[in-house]
């Protein structure tokens, strides 16, 4: 089988998009276009822009983020979005958990010949 | 908090209308959650523009398809449209009823392209001695064979039906 470009990141991207906004905030909280436009920049994380909205609507169902309104002095107020403490432990979960699949991906890729 | 500082661009009405369609079936704390913050998104995005067609169309791009949009927000939930009927050509009842109905037709196949075949006539012009011309019918055929018949027959076999 062999996927396109598009299919292959959106399968990687599935299930770790995620807790990259979730990295986002870590140090301060963001309004939505700020985080798409960091998301987008390489065009790997993220292709579309608008395909942050059902992220974030998923995150803060699940309390990993919360979010406020700030007035603006480029328009109208934005909403932002902050990590809570809920998020902040599942972000060190999955940090731990990516780590161990990183490298088992990477030692299966160089041991098959496909990097190195 | 509802911030409505512009009215909507036709192209984003019209954009956030078709999301939120795709998004019916979704709680609906969530699914104005997402169009909400597209809104705001492309609000955010034209702040900085004079919102011409050409604006509106470049962070709509920005943006990306609504359908890709919707396809997120339906990844891991069981069905966008759970439907609670079965497909039709599921339900049980459905293969013997064709098949009834295909075996009615088949005989009026039958029937139609074997007495067709089997009945031919020839005819004649002739010219009588007061100068009319007259065609007569000078000989009948029964001629014909089942054989058309036994080829519709089983060019309209419903195979499909021994599962």
């Amino acid at each position: 089988m062999v996927l396109s470009d598009d299919t292959k990141l959106s399968h990687l991207r599935r299930g770790a998009l995620e807790y990259c906004v979730l990295a986002l905030l870590e140090r301060h909280e963001r309004y939505g276009l700020d985080i798409a436009r960091e998301l987008t920049t390489n065009g790997v994380l993220m292709s579309s822009e608008g395909t942050l909205y059902p992220l974030l609507a998923r995150l803060r169902k699940a309390s990993w983020v919360s979010t406020s309104w700030q007035e603006s002095t480029e328009g109208p107020p934005r909403r932002y979005y902050s990590l809570t403490e809920a998020g902040a432990t599942a972000l060190d979960e999955f940090r731990a958990a990516w780590t161990v699949f990183r490298d088992a991906v990477d030692a299966a890729l160089v041991s098959s010949g496909e990097i190195a | 908090m509802n911030q409505q500082p512009h009215t909507l661009h036709p192209l984003v009405a019209r954009y956030l209308h078709d999301l939120d369609v795709l998004l019916k079936g979704i709680e609906p704390v969530e699914r104005a959650e997402m169009v909400e913050g597209v809104r705001e998104h492309i609000e955010a995005s034209l702040s900085h523009t004079d919102r011409a067609d050409a604006d509106v169309r470049a962070a709509l791009k920005e943006v990306g398809p609504a359908t890709a949009v919707a396809e997120e927000a339906w990844a891991g939930r069981t069905s966008p449209a759970p439907s609670p009927r079965p497909p039709r050509t599921s339900r049980a009842w459905l293969p013997h009823t064709v098949a009834f109905f295909e075996a009615v037709t088949l005989l009026v196949v039958m029937v139609a392209v074997g007495g067709s075949a089997a009945v031919s006539s020839s005819s004649a012009t002739v010219t009588t001695p007061d100068g009319k011309t007259t065609t007569e019918v000078t000989q009948n055929n029964f001629d014909g064979s089942i054989e058309g018949a036994v080829i519709a027959l089983f060019a309209a076999i419903p195979i499909w039906l021994e599962d």
